[in-house]
């Protein structure tokens, strides 16, 4: 599916509240290369791929599901800041 | 790289403290409030607190919910408070929510946002008795500071996505704050250009232009959880309230 028809599809199951079968549409390549995403080795290469392109990436934590609503739920993401930083 | 964080959807002022503390000492580089569920100035004076070595800064205040006078004020004495640790993303806020949540057009933003990033860049950088003094289509200023500034100046960033606000943070700018959902491709081919033409149009330096961009971080030791999270996380975000909106945020920079 091109971008384009999931979009048309995406702008109608959304506001119908239709989430999970517009996520089962949503564009591999979306996740690949509009987000960072994947475990913490993953997570690191995509944000290397950004480098001399942008002068700091900015991360915006996603919320998963396993979250506890504690500290502990930011784990892997410092675990990542802590290999990406310079 | 240089590895920032945003803040500001914790469930409490306190756990985003915590969150903030963590973070220096792992070693971030700067800490970004925004205007969303809080107000990103007062948490940003949170997160000063909270902190000793890591820059904070808002990513970003919304220039249709606050006077260029009045931000440029907050951001020096933020500067002042942080020892000048702080950074100022200014930018106009969601076309949907600023009519939605406040009843205002934000449809034509580019003479407003001009006047806005010169006046702000002027207040900030307003030494004691000096006149700052700028007149505009949507905004003026006729002020003197009463005291130096903490630092000559404080980095002023304008976010921006649409080809005419990139353009006119190159030239009225620091640095181009790039949103969420922007590929590599999308920032290198697109957004650096067209504000470095900007700069050099203005008659700026283009490689003293910054870009920090903004990206959704779905971290998990389980990828394809993290996957679903950046799945839904996408659709949710890209406004679901307002379909054209989310078409264009598809198929613009979905396609880069």
């Amino acid at each position: 599916m091109g971008f384009a028809e999931f979009a048309d599809q995406a702008t109608r199951l959304m506001p119908a509240g239709k989430l999970r079968e517009a996520m089962a549409l949503v564009p591999d390549e979306v996740v690949d290369r509009m987000t960072i995403t994947g475990n913490v080795e993953q997570c690191a290469r995509r944000i290397q791929a950004y480098a001399g392109v942008a002068d700091e990436l900015i991360l915006a934590r996603t919320g998963q599901r396993n979250d506890t609503g504690t500290m502990a739920d930011y784990e892997d993401l410092l675990q990542l800041i802590s290999t990406s930083a310079q | 790289m240089k590895i920032g964080m945003m803040l500001g959807f914790e469930d409490s002022i306190k756990t985003m403290t915590n969150i903030a503390r963590a973070a220096e000492g792992a070693g971030i580089n700067a800490l970004y409030t925004v205007d969303a569920g809080r107000s990103a100035t007062i948490t940003a004076a949170a997160v000063i607190n909270a902190t000793s070595r890591a820059q904070v800064g808002t990513y970003i205040v919304n220039a249709y919910a606050r006077e260029p006078w009045m931000t440029g004020l907050e951001a020096r004495d933020l500067n002042e408070i942080s020892g000048g640790r702080f950074i100022l993303g200014v930018g106009t806020g969601n076309l949907h929510f600023n009519d939605y949540y406040m009843g205002i057009d934000s449809r034509k933003a580019k003479a407003k946002m001009r006047d806005f990033m010169t006046i702000v860049r002027l207040v900030v950088s307003g030494r004691a008795a000096e006149r700052v003094r700028y007149q505009g289509d949507v905004h003026r200023i006729r002020w003197r500071a009463t005291w130096n500034p903490t630092t000559p100046s404080l980095p002023v960033y304008l976010s921006a996505s649409g080809p005419n606000m990139v353009r006119l943070a190159g030239e009225v700018s620091d640095g181009v704050g790039i949103g969420i959902m922007s590929s590599v491709e999308f920032v290198r081919d697109v957004v650096r250009p067209n504000a470095q033409a900007g700069a050099v149009a203005a008659g700026r330096d283009p490689q003293a232009l910054r870009f920090p961009t903004a990206a959704t971080v779905s971290v998990n030791r389980d990828v394809e959880a993290a996957r679903n999270a950046s799945r839904a996380g996408y659709l949710q975000i890209i406004s679901p309230d307002s379909p054209p909106l989310l078409r264009l945020a598809i198929t613009t920079n979905g396609l880069c």
